[in-house]
Order: structure tokens, then C-alpha cells, then sequence
């Protein structure tokens, strides 16, 4: 597990208002995504880790405050949402499904091309579900079609990869093997991760950064600081105790005791 | 189309058979994109929508089409202006049903005081296809052709906004233009496709075929070609049922679609369920042109038409078109403490051609049990203009105390030589008495 060390941050939030209607959800807010690390954005149901990450993605605009991004443009992205939000009644393939995430490189009138159609079954093959390309989408389990649409979010070659609640619902074979699969394409490709979940077991031994939301404020650094006892109680209002089990971080909640 | 219309049932309607196949072929090529997003709510409550604004426009005597459009084009902006990219939400679903409420209640009181009468009611909310003037076809052609050929050209796009608007719009695409487009042919096409057919075969057109073709193991584009054919089939099925065993054209469309859908959901169950429950529409579709009497006992095949209260019947002769209504704008005719009732009547005659010939004189007789009465409709043909007619005009009659309700014939010729010619399945639209 890499630290963050100096890699300079690929978006950075700085004093953020943001919510829907007249409430509002971050209040002031403040964090950075380093680039080419895996972020993991933490935060019990309703503490607005989505809305955060909406605001980073552009679909929510600030009320106040600013999101830059490295070298003044917006990264390339990649953007896997809760495995609920896609439209499964739409009769589309798993390759129909991952070529739409080439749509925004063609042009106005372009049709995805054969390599376009190649890049997605090569996007499929790498998590696994190459065998899977020409099935229908809505004929999928709901472990199938995460692995489709984390080709589809991988297949524009993103800088940032960004990922919301990506294992919900799934079992724990299927959660264990979708993340290895993840990391693993995330290492080969050098994009950055933002991972938006409220498990803390999920990016215990994946995140290399910590974005910790409560209450619309949030507290962020490297993950090597902020992954101990001490802040994840003061987090989760309730003593959490993380333990290390044949080099691999397990997080218990119960009274802290200091690590093992 | 009149030539390869010569020697068959349709051509005394070329106008409706051509909308009608123009539409089944087209509609559900646009209704795939609203069942596939779950907004069947919209279709109907847009389709709503612009026959009030179809209605404003009889009623104004302003042209109909863009205010229908204007109309669409005002809930669609509400409805994007308050949403997000995310859906609609269930408070979108309770804007549209309250706007559906509205628009349903506007189009019957614009028309009660609109100069039109309840041939107008029925032609704006439920159609009256067989009334398709050649400019209606056009129009109708031209808003499904334009419509399906824009969404056609921005497919990628429109699709990855349709499945999934979040990722799409995190990924840069401007996802209100393409739901803005979406939403606005839709507006488009079912203002134009409500104004010659009605609401009811527009939505019934953009939503039964698609649901059929859905149930199919279809991909993406057989889904969309099995959805057109389907609606191409069912209007023409519709269309044939209509013509030859004289039933309501939109309803036998609509019907048959309805059917196509029952089939297609069998055949994914089983493949026999799906051949039964297709032996047992054909029988239906048999039986009705076997013996279509005992289904629909208010026609006379001497020409009258017996006068429910809410019945519609077409007159049709080429090359004009004739229908006339009998009776008050909605509900039955009531008797003065004498007996007597006062019986309105309006006319609208259409010619396909302009200057095509007529016959000399038209009347209208009334026939309530015992008692007849003959109204001139047209004394004289001869010196009227080129183009369409409308008349209105009424008389007292006093029916016999047994009779329940009017019967009506189409004559023709001078007075002193008064000749039934009962136009082909010639009518007359009318109400029961109390």
C-alpha cells in the first residue's frame, strides 16, 4: 500500500457550500483527491460524501467555494454510479453498454467505431467478463454488471476514476474479487480513484488517502494518519478499533484497546 | 397512394390509411425511447396536453398545432427546469398527474365554448382519423419523419443520456440538449400526431408496440425495428377490422396493438401460449368480419344509423367526406313539457379534392319512431365554394311518446324528388332521448 507522499492533487475542494433546495449539505468544505492514488471518501448514510462527490464530478455547482483541477482543465473521468442507477430495462449488450462510455470522445454525428466496439470488449476482458460481452445487459447479476459498468468507466482511459458505493449489494466473494479486480486495473492504468463508501472495511487495505465526511464537514489526509482508533471513533460517534491481522487492517467496532 | 389504394377497402379513406400506417410505422420508434425510461406518464400526459392545446386553438380560432407545440413545450421546460439529472422523481410524477388532470378538464371546457360541436369533443380526444385531409398527412409525416430522423442522428448520445444521465452528464455530455431534443419531438410529433388522430391511437401508437417489441429477446436495434413493424402491423390490422366489419377506427387500432402486446408477452412465457394467443385473435379479428352484426347491433345496412348517445359513425363517399351530428354538445336530448324537442345539428364536409363535384342538395332525415322529419342541409351545391363546409342549424320535432331514440339518413336531390341514396355506410351522429 503506497502513501501519498508528494504526488501533487489532482482535484482540490476548497471551502465548498453545496446542497439541494434551501438545505444545505457541505458547509464549508475542504479537501484534495491526489492524483494516481486511491482516495477513499468515508462517511455514514447522510454525512454527504454523494453530494461531495457530485460536486467534484460537475453535476452539482457550488454555492460557494471553488474545484480546481491539475494543470487548470478537467481531468479525464471515469464515473461508476450506485449499481441501482442504470437503466436495465434497455435491451443493449454488455459491450453496447461499456462503448457508451466512448461516446463523449466522438464527435457530433460519429457512430462508435469497430475500434471503439475492440477497446470495449478489451475494457471487458480485464474484469473478467470478456465471455459476457455480447449478453444482454438486463440478463446480467448485479456482480456481472458492476464488472460492465467498471469497464465502462475504465474505457475512456480516465485520469480520475470515480466510483460511488461500488460493492453495495453485492456479496463478499463478489465484493472481494470486484475490488481486487478494481485495483488492479487502477494500478496498471495510473488513474487516480475516488471511492465514495460508508464501509470502512471496504478501503482498509486499499486507500492510500481519507476523505472523512460528518455532519457536511469533512477531514482529510493520508490514510496512514487518519486509520486509527482514535478518528474513526471520534468519526463514527462509537468506539471502533482497528486491528492488524497477517499484515491486513480489519476494522472492529467495540471499545478501542489499542492495535493488535 | 390513391393508385395502390384503388382496388382495396381503403380507398375511400386514403387520408386515414396513409396517417395510420404513417403513424404505427414511426410513433413507436419515439414511444421505445419513453417506455425504455419509465416516463409512459409523460407520453400521455403530453399527448394530454396537446389536444388542450389542439382544443385553445378551435376554441381562439388560432391555429392549433403551435399552441399544442407551445403548450408541450411549457411542461417539458417546467419539468426540466426542476429536475435533475437524475430522473424525474415522484415529485415530477405528481406535477405530471396534476398537469394530466388540467389538460384533460381544458380540452372539454374549450370546447364547450368553442364553436365546434361534439364531433369536435370526439375527433380531439379520441381522434377521427377517417377525417385526414391530405395536409394533415403531410404534416404528420413530416413531424415523425424529422422527429425520428434527428434522434436517429444523435442515437449515441441520446442513448447513453437516456440510460444513464448521471454518468453520461459526469462524463461531459450536456445531457438536458439531449433530453431537451427528446422530450422536444416528442412534443412535436404528438401535437401534429394528436391533431389527426387524437390522444388516444397517439399515446396508444407510442406505447403498445414498444411494450410488444420489449418482450421479445431482442437486441437494441431489432427492439426498434420489431417495435415499428409491430405498429406498422397493427395499424394495418386495425385499419382492415375498421373498413370491413365498420367498427371505430382508432379503438380497433388501439385494440389490436393492445392484442400484438398479449401476444408477444405470451410467446416470452412459451412459445405455444404465444401461438394460442395468437389463434385466439385472429378468431376475434374473424368474427368480426365474418358476422359483424351481433358486435355491433346499432348499424343498419339500409344507411341509417341508430343514434347512441355517445356513438360516433363516419359518413364516407369519395371524393368528399360528410359528418354530421345531431343533438346537444354532450349527454341526451330532453323533452319540453309538450313533448317536443329541440334538436341541433352541425355539418362538416370535406372534399379531397377542392373542386371536386358534389351531390346537388344534401339532407338530413330524422326518423323517432313514427315521426319524420326532413332537413335541408345543403339545398344547393352548386354555387358553394371550393374547399370545406360547415353548417349548423336545428328543429323541433315532436317524437312519438314510445320513441327512445333518433335515427338518421344522408338524402340527396331536390326536394320534390327527395331520393334516399345512402352514401356508403352513411351517418349521422346523434343522441338518445329521455
Amino acid at each position: 500500500m503506497a502513501e501519498p507522499g508528494h504526488h501533487a492533487p489532482l482535484v482540490t475542494v476548497r471551502e465548498v457550500v453545496a446542497g439541494y433546495g434551501r438545505r444545505v449539505v457541505l458547509d464549508g468544505v475542504s479537501a484534495e483527491v491526489p492524483a494516481a492514488r486511491v482516495t477513499a471518501l468515508v462517511g455514514v448514510n447522510g454525512s454527504g460524501k454523494t453530494t461531495l462527490l457530485r460536486v467534484i464530478l460537475g453535476l452539482i455547482r457550488p454555492r460557494a467555494g471553488t474545484v480546481a483541477f491539475a494543470a487548470g482543465r478537467r481531468p479525464v473521468l471515469g464515473y461508476v454510479p450506485q449499481i441501482d442507477a442504470s437503466e436495465v430495462l434497455f435491451p443493449v449488450t454488455a459491450t453496447e453498454v461499456v462503448v457508451m462510455g466512448r461516446t463523449p470522445r466522438l464527435s457530433l454525428l460519429r457512430r462508435p467505431s469497430a475500434a471503439d466496439r475492440d477497446a470495449a470488449r478489451a475494457a471487458l476482458q480485464r474484469f473478467g467478463v470478456g465471455d459476457l460481452a455480447e449478453q444482454p445487459f438486463r440478463s446480467l447479476s448485479g456482480g456481472q454488471r458492476q464488472r460492465v459498468l467498471l469497464a465502462r468507466a475504465v474505457v475512456s482511459e480516465p485520469e480520475l476514476l470515480v466510483l460511488d458505493e461500488p460493492v453495495r449489494g453485492l456479496d463478499f466473494a463478489s465484493s472481494a474479487s470486484l475490488l481486487e479486480s478494481l485495483m488492479r486495473v487502477a494500478t496498471e492504468s495510473g488513474a487516480g480513484v475516488l471511492v465514495a463508501t460508508h464501509s470502512l472495511d471496504l478501503v482498509a487495505n486499499h486507500a492510500d488517502h481519507l476523505i472523512l465526511c460528518k455532519a457536511g464537514a469533512v477531514r482529510s489526509g493520508p490514510a496512514s494518519e487518519l486509520f486509527n482508533d482514535d478518528v474513526l471513533t471520534d468519526h463514527h460517534d462509537h468506539p471502533v478499533r482497528v486491528v492488524d491481522v497477517d499484515g491486513r487492517r480489519v476494522v472492529l467496532p467495540g471499545p478501542a484497546r489499542g492495535t493488535a | 397512394m390513391d393508385g395502390l389504394l384503388a382496388d382495396t377497402p381503403f380507398a375511400v379513406i386514403p387520408g386515414a390509411t396513409l396517417a395510420g400506417l404513417l403513424a404505427g410505422a414511426l410513433l413507436p420508434l419515439l414511444g421505445l425511447w419513453v417506455v425504455l425510461q419509465r416516463v409512459v406518464f409523460l407520453g400521455v400526459t403530453l399527448a394530454q396536453v396537446a389536444a388542450a392545446g389542439v382544443a385553445l386553438g378551435l376554441f381562439l380560432h388560432l391555429p392549433a398545432l403551435p399552441l399544442g407545440f407551445a403548450l408541450c413545450a411549457l411542461v417539458i421546460a417546467g419539468l426540466l427546469v426542476r429536475r435533475t439529472s437524475t430522473g424525474l422523481g415522484t415529485g415530477g410524477d405528481a406535477a405530471l398527474g396534476a398537469i394530466f388532470c388540467a389538460a384533460s378538464a381544458l380540452s372539454l371546457l374549450f370546447i364547450a365554448r368553442s364553436p365546434a360541436d361534439m364531433d369536435q369533443v370526439h375527433h380531439v380526444l379520441h381522434g377521427n382519423l377517417i377525417f385526414a385531409l391530405p395536409r394533415d398527412v403531410w404534416a404528420l409525416g413530416c413531424s415523425l419523419g424529422g422527429g425520428v430522423a434527428l434522434l436517429l442522428l444523435a442515437f449515441p448520445r441520446v442513448l447513453f443520456t437516456a440510460f444513464d444521465a448521471e454518468t453520461a452528464a459526469a462524463l461531459g455530455l450536456r445531457t438536458r440538449l439531449w433530453q431537451l431534443l427528446l422530450f422536444g419531438v416528442l412534443a412535436g410529433v404528438l401535437t401534429t400526431s394528436t391533431r389527426t388522430t387524437g390522444s388516444l391511437l397517439s399515446f396508444s401508437l407510442l406505447v403498445l408496440p414498444p411494450l410488444a417489441a420489449l418482450q421479445l429477446p431482442l437486441g437494441l436495434r431489432g427492439t426498434f425495428l420489431a417495435a415499428s413493424l409491430l405498429g406498422l402491423f397493427g395499424a394495418a390490422l386495425g385499419l382492415v377490422l375498421a373498413v370491413e366489419a365498420d367498427l371505430h377506427l382508432e379503438s380497433s387500432i388501439t385494440v389490436t396493438c393492445f392484442a400484438l402486446v398479449a401476444v408477444c408477452a405470451a410467446l416470452r412465457v412459451h412459445v405455444v401460449l404465444g401461438l394460442a394467443a395468437a389463434t385466439l385473435t385472429a378468431l376475434v379479428c374473424v368474427a368480426l368480419l365474418v358476422d359483424p352484426d351481433p358486435l355491433h347491433d346499432s348499424h343498419d345496412h339500409g344507411g341509417a344509423t341508430h343514434l347512441d348517445d355517445t356513438a360516433v359513425h363516419a359518413s364516407l363517399e369519395a371524393p368528399f367526406i360528410i359528418d354530421v351530428h345531431v343533438g346537444p354538445r354532450l349527454g341526451r336530448l330532453r323533452r319540453a313539457a309538450d313533448g317536443s324537442v329541440q334538436v341541433g345539428w352541425s355539418l362538416a364536409l370535406h372534399r379531397h379534392d377542392p373542386d371536386g363535384s358534389l351531390p346537388p342538395a344534401l339532407w338530413l332525415v330524422v326518423t323517432a319512431g313514427d315521426t319524420r322529419h326532413e332537413e335541408p342541409l345543403l339545398e344547393e351545391t352548386a354555387g358553394l365554394p371550393a374547399g370545406d363546409v360547415e353548417r349548423r342549424g336545428s328543429f323541433v320535432l315532436v317524437p312519438a311518446a314510445q320513441a327512445q331514440r333518433l335515427e338518421g339518413q344522408i338524402w340527396t336531390g331536390p326536394l320534390d324528388d327527395l331520393e334516399a341514396v345512402p352514401l356508403v355506410e352513411a351517418t349521422v351522429v346523434g343522441c338518445a332521448l329521455d
